[in-house]
């Protein structure tokens, strides 16, 4: 059972979310989007790649579009792989949070 | 409006280079766009300048994302290529196994070479003023040659101190003659390791005194510094300082020796040693001061402005100074016409560091080494390693049959080229580093006994010699990369479709090469097992010729001087045992000679001095060692005059130019009659041939060694029987006796060495062959498989089939043999040269080492000639 990083969650849930349409400048939107924090494409393009070599993302080619200079995307997607765990990342939070006295006072 | 826009918006260009030169994703290109995209959008929402900043502050904090993804992926690629590798390895376990050995017995051979040799050049460098310090030889040349003697003058040393401004101290160095017997209370011990020298001894050599004071330990007579091994023998755990020891040799009576001092041992690297350091006053050398007494080894220590060469060019006038000091009218004269002739001492300077490999004189204080063997072995060491490795390469381009295929699906899968030679690479300087690993596992296994063999210390090491390990993991790391670097390349070209549709035949670009090659393991084979043949038969004719005595069941007692006046009372003795024939004294060792005299006819002023070798010998010596007389009688008890007397040798006879020998008086020291002329018989080693000699008569047998010639085959009870006579005449003196035959085998050591060298390089030169011819025998049947099936369906015997397949190899080895003739001829010509009675060069040898050669082949190629003639047709051919 492979249990997600923090990052790695947030990357598969946010190409999940885009579906087809999932790719570099897309993606960081929806990340920025969802966590409201600043992402450097260094990092996104590390950890994408890293989650290609575990076989949780699959890569393919897609169509240049004039925005952007005639240059191809990178369309990622989430494998069988990425998506059992991510259900199992899931479980484990949910399990994790069972029972769990409120944390706000009161 | 869009469109336009897009147009006019440019991305920052060095960003972009930035980019692109960093990327190693997939894809830059798309990363490149994303960026684009994002920078246009910016640029539409926030203005250029906004956008500007936010491309470049994304480029550069996205470096360090860069960088850490260059670094894990070219581990990954590297990870990955080892992987590869070692699966390779592993599917063909018999090329791997050949390869890495090959190769390690070449590394090892290397290895153990350079800590030879760089042990041999370590000689005496450990003394600190080494650079400056010199030894005197002397090249004396008279009418019957020219011979090169370590001994010079007794005064030389005091002489060069007071004339010479340039010479900053001297000493001089006295070896025992015959053996030294050193007591302490009532143990007493034959010592080996003895010398005389002054108090600047050790201002010239480094030998750090543990105790006592080194100006003033041996300035005294009869004082002693002894070494630390040597106080640990005799004194155990007490203090010998102060401690009298009792010193018995040619040079000393038994007289008490004060120990003033402890020195730590001489490292094994030095060209002399000592147990005993005797004080130079306690000699009986030193009571001369006469300048023509030359018995010590001199040394200077120039001072550091001083030109040896310079220095050395003064020495002659020395010479002349000093002889005519002596000397009146008459002698003047004939020396003047002596040296007219050419004759004389001429003194040189052998630089201290040089002694050890390239003094060769007699007298040597030990026996030094040899820079020819030095550089032979250098020479053979580079060789082994290169012939190693071109087997390696060999090996791995051969292979490409099988891996050619794999080259072409890597290349249709997409592999660049590139990969494909980092992954031959990469497999190459693996299996070097696995033959480096071998190779020290092999020399540590190796050198205990290589040093025995080599005769260097237990200092030399492996793991102490710390330059040694980074040198060879860097040349192996080259070797793997050179040995790599021509097979990758030359895979790699290989064209996917030709190689796939079986068009290349793959690795016959090389034949040539590695055909060449093999001829050459093949001649250096046979030149070397020839080699090994002819000194092997060198040995055996010195060992076995006709000495002109006869060397076999001599005893020789080597402490006779133990026995004082009681010798005769020990003979007779002696002789009432039925297993001793006959005994005799002698003043060296017997039917040796070292002393060298000056002779002439008396009153003969026509003819010069002729130096000529002497010994003293006692009655009955002649007739001990069953050497035979030619003309007169030898020496007699009934003769009280014999005393007077001498016999020569024929050799004797014709350098003095005497017609009638008999009756003829001789002047040396006093005029002595010739009574009888003996058969020349060899008392030097093979390599000289035999030279004038002059034995005296002992006037009272008291001397180092005697000769007891026995019978029967009970060795070991006569001997212990001669023991305990010997005993009751000395009073439990210690007793040391060795065998003539075997004495004289020992003059031999060197060319024994030098017989298990190339026995030993000979067995490596034909495994190391044998590895290659067998990897490239290998290599053919798999290239013949096919046209061995269609043979055999065709109706071929097995038989055939061997002869087939080896044709090839045969006619190699035929063409090797042809080349190694000639040279080990002449090698072996060179080598013989070194010897004045020598073996014709048995050119049986050469068919022997040959038609081995040949057999170790073919038994090589047999095995995959065999399996391969014997397989099933239908295995074979299958596959079409």
């Amino acid at each position: 059972m492979g249990i997600l990083t923090r990052n790695e969650e947030i990357i598969l849930i946010a190409i999940w979310k885009l579906g087809g349409n999932a790719y570099g400048v897309s993606i960081r939107d929806k990340i920025m989007d969802m966590t409201h924090q600043n992402l450097v494409y260094g990092t996104l393009y590390n950890s994408l790649e890293y989650l290609i070599r575990k076989g949780y993302v699959a890569s393919r080619k897609g169509d240049p579009t004039p925005e952007r200079g005639g240059k191809g995307k990178t369309i990622y997607s989430v494998t069988p792989a990425g998506k059992q765990a991510m259900i199992d990342t899931r479980q484990l939070n949910d399990h994790i949070w069972q029972d769990m006295p409120a944390l706000e006072s009161g | 409006m869009i469109k336009k826009s897009h147009k006019t918006v440019k991305t920052p260009a060095a960003a972009q280079w930035l980019l692109k030169t960093m990327a190693l994703y997939e894809s830059h290109h798309s990363m490149a766009g994303d960026f684009e995209e994002n920078y246009i959008r910016m640029v539409r929402e926030d203005g250029v300048g906004k956008a500007w900043v936010w491309y470049w502050a994304q480029m550069l904090r996205s470096l360090p994302n860069y960088i850490l993804l260059q670094i894990t992926t070219r581990a990954m690629m590297l990870a990955n290529y080892i992987k590869i590798a070692f699966r390779n390895i592993r599917k063909s376990k018999s090329f791997t196994f050949i390869n890495v050995l090959g190769l390690a017995t070449g590394i090892a051979v290397c290895i153990v070479i350079m800590l030879y040799v760089q042990h041999e050049l370590s000689y005496d460098t450990f003394h600190e003023k080494a650079d400056r310090v010199y030894r005197f030889g002397n090249e004396a040349r008279n009418s019957s040659g020219t011979r090169m003697w370590g001994w010079t003058s007794v005064t030389m040393a005091d002489v060069l101190k007071a004339e010479f401004p340039e010479v900053e101290e001297a000493t001089r160095i006295l070896t025992e003659m015959g053996e030294t017997q050193i007591s302490y209370q009532q143990y007493g011990f034959i010592e080996d390791r003895v010398m005389y020298s002054d108090s600047h001894f050790f201002d010239l050599f480094t030998v750090p005194l543990i105790s006592g004071d080194p100006r003033t330990a041996l300035q005294d007579p009869y004082t002693v510094v002894i070494s630390q091994s040597a106080a640990k023998r005799f004194f155990g755990e007490t203090d010998p300082m102060g401690k009298a020891i009792q010193i018995r040799n040619w040079w000393s009576d038994n007289d008490d020796h004060i120990i003033t001092g402890i020195a730590r041992d001489m490292p094994h690297n030095a060209h002399f040693h000592f147990d005993f350091l005797i004080s130079y006053n306690s000699s009986r050398v030193s009571k001369s001061d006469n300048w023509g007494y030359w018995q010590v080894f001199n040394y200077v220590l120039l001072r550091e402005d001083a030109d040896p060469d310079a220095f050395e060019a003064k020495l002659p006038d020395l010479i002349k100074r000093q002889v005519r000091a002596g000397m009146d009218e008459d002698r003047l004269a004939a020396y003047e016409e002596y040296l007219a002739q050419g004759y004389g001492s001429r003194l040189f300077l052998h630089p201290l560091r040089d002694i050890h490999l390239t003094s060769h004189l007699e007298h040597e204080i030990e026996p030094n080494g040899n820079i020819t063997y030095v550089r032979m072995f250098s020479v053979i060491a580079v060789f082994v390693l290169l012939i190693a490795c071109i087997n390696f390469m060999n090996l791995s381009t051969a292979r490409s049959a099988n891996r050619a295929r794999e080259v072409g699906i890597r290349k249709t899968l997409g592999s660049e080229r590139k990969q494909l030679v980092l992954q031959f690479l990469m497999e190459s300087i693996l299996l070097s580093l696995a033959s480096l690993l071998l190779a020290l596992f092999i020399v540590t296994c190796t050198l205990p006994t290589f040093r025995i063999f080599a005769g260097i210390g237990n200092h030399v090491g492996l793991w102490n010699q710390a330059w040694l390990l980074p040198v060879f993991l860097f040349f192996t790391l080259v070797i793997g990369f050179l040995s790599g670097i021509y097979p990758s390349l030359f895979l790699s070209s290989f064209h996917p479709i030709r190689v796939l549709k079986n068009l290349q035949s793959s690795g016959s670009q090389g034949r040539r090469v590695r055909n060449g090659l093999v001829v050459f393991q093949f001649t250096a084979s046979i030149a070397l097992i020839a080699s090994t043949w002819i000194i092997k038969n060198q040995i055996h004719y010195m060992v076995n010729t006709d000495l002109g005595y006869d060397k076999e069941q001599i005893i020789v007692l080597s402490n006779g001087r133990a026995l004082r006046e009681h010798y005769d009372a020990f003979r007779n003795e002696l002789l009432r045992d039925p297993a001793v024939v006959r005994t005799a004294v002698s003043g060296q060792y017997p039917a040796q000679a070292l002393h060298v005299a000056n002779f002439r006819v008396k009153d003969d002023e026509t003819r010069g001095w002729v130096s000529i070798f002497n010994s003293t010998v006692g009655h009955d010596f002649l007739e001990t060692l069953g050497m035979d007389i030619l003309q007169g009688r030898t020496f007699s008890r009934q003769m009280a005059t014999d005393t007077g007397a001498v016999l020569l040798n024929e050799s004797a006879v014709r350098a003095l130019g005497i017609e009638e020998p008999i009756g003829a008086i001789l002047d040396s020291f006093r005029p002595r009659t010739v009574i009888g002329v003996v058969k020349d018989f060899h008392f030097r080693s093979l390599h000289y041939p035999v030279a004038p000699l002059v034995y005296f008569l002992s006037r009272n047998n008291r001397y180092g060694y005697i000769s007891i010639r026995i019978q029967g085959k009970d060795m070991p009870q006569t001997i212990s029987r001669i023991e305990s006579l010997w005993n009751r005449f000395t009073g439990g003196q210690p007793f040391n006796y060795t065998f003539l035959d075997e004495y004289i085998g020992r003059l031999y050591l060197a060319e024994q060495k030098t017989s298990q060298i190339t026995s030993v390089f000979s067995a490596l030169a034909i495994l190391i062959g044998c590895l290659g011819l067998f990897g490239l025998a290998a290599y053919t049947v798999e290239q013949k498989t096919k046209e061995i099936g269609i043979r055999k369906v065709l109706g071929a015997t097995s038989l055939r089939l061997l002869l087939f397949l080896s044709r090839d190899f045969m006619r190699l080895i035929i063409f090797a043999f042809m080349v190694a003739v000639p040279v080990s001829y002449a090698l072996m010509h060179q080598w013989l040269q070194n010897f004045a009675y020598r073996i014709a060069i048995p050119l049986l040898s050469f068919i022997y080492a040959g038609l081995l050669t040949l057999c170790i082949a073919l038994s090589t190629i047999g095995y995959q000639v065999f399996k391969a003639s014997r397989q099933n047709p239908v295995d074979s051919l299958k596959y079409e």
